[in-house]
């Protein structure tokens, strides 16, 4: 299964989750439909997480990243972080924050915003078709969309900005 | 050594053709931020521009990174580590700077390039984003 990136609208509530459900541990805790965490999402999210859970408990799985795995990129973190208030609404602290982006669970990469995802980004349109007029697509969006496409041809994007959902080469790949 | 930080413009001429790679000065740290670079291809699109040579990794800023006579300050995890939170009196807090910029890119060029001074023993953030 391919990997799946989560843009800034999503990561606030799968970091809200990630803490109040404390699914970090060995538990059976999951992610649940709530917020920008739609049943989809979470549904997505979950079968990774269960994929390493089994792996953990020992299940023959030749690779746990066989399943893919959950990514968002730095740039994400940044956003979430300027607008603090509003996105978190104190579901959880800076000091978690601060512990998830040094150590992510396994499951998770923090994708890098580097010279490597430059033509990526430069392969995404800067205009799409939306209810029948032309629409600019954000670039701070087309960074989520980039790092999606640098994850493979077949990597998930979640996102509820319907700009980036009418990008032709991604819209098979939107999960929301 | 002579520490420069390679300004939109610059960067700009690279990806374009308009300057070589080889005319930066070579007895220095070149450094450029991943917030303006992003910046200016977001610029270039926007215009039109032809997106070959970016596609296929072949400007003369990629040639300048590839012969280390720039070096990118990108945001990896590490970036975010170190340009991101401020350790106060009493608890942890945001590097104010990081956070308030009036800009997206601005944001990403302090968190940038305050991990690139923690790196290189540069003094880039304060001399050029002075709070």
């Amino acid at each position: 299964m391919p990997d799946i990136v989560l843009d800034t609208n999503t990561i606030a509530d799968f970091l809200s989750q990630y803490f109040k459900q404390q699914v970090a541990g060995g538990g059976p805790a999951k992610f649940l439909d709530e917020g920008m965490l739609t049943r989809k999402l979470a549904g997505h999210v979950n079968r990774i997480l269960d994929t390493f859970r089994r792996y953990q408990m020992g299940e023959e799985i030749e690779s746990p990243y066989s399943g893919g795995i959950v990514v968002a990129s730095t740039f994400a973190f940044v956003e979430l972080c300027r607008n603090w208030e509003r996105m978190v609404k104190a579901r959880f602290s800076l000091v978690q924050l601060q512990a998830f982006l040094k150590q992510p669970p396994e499951w998770f990469d923090i994708a890098p915003l580097d010279d490597t995802l430059l033509p990526f980004y430069a392969n995404i349109p800067t205009h799409v078709w939306l209810k029948g007029e032309t629409k600019a697509i954000e670039w701070c969006d087309a960074i989520h969309a980039a790092t999606a496409d640098s994850r493979g041809r077949d990597c998930f994007l979640a996102t509820t900005d319907e700009r980036l959902q009418a990008v032709p080469h991604l819209r098979t790949r939107i999960v929301i | 050594m002579e520490v420069n930080l390679l300004g939109p413009a610059v960067i700009r001429k690279l990806l374009t053709g308009e300057l070589e790679h080889s005319e930066l000065s070579s007895g220095a740290i070149n450094c450029c931020t991943i917030g303006d670079l992003f910046f200016e291809v977001e610029k270039l699109k926007k215009q039109g521009h032809l997106m070959t040579q970016i596609l296929s990794c072949s400007t003369e800023f990629h040639h300048a990174l590839t012969s280390s006579v720039a070096t990118l300050a990108p945001l990896d995890a590490q970036a975010l580590q170190s340009g991101l939170f401020d350790d106060g009196e009493d608890e942890l807090q945001f590097f104010r700077q990081a956070v308030d910029a009036a800009h997206p890119s601005e944001s990403i060029n302090v968190i940038a390039l305050r991990d690139f001074d923690l790196v290189w023993g540069t003094d880039i953030l304060p001399r050029c984003f002075p709070n």
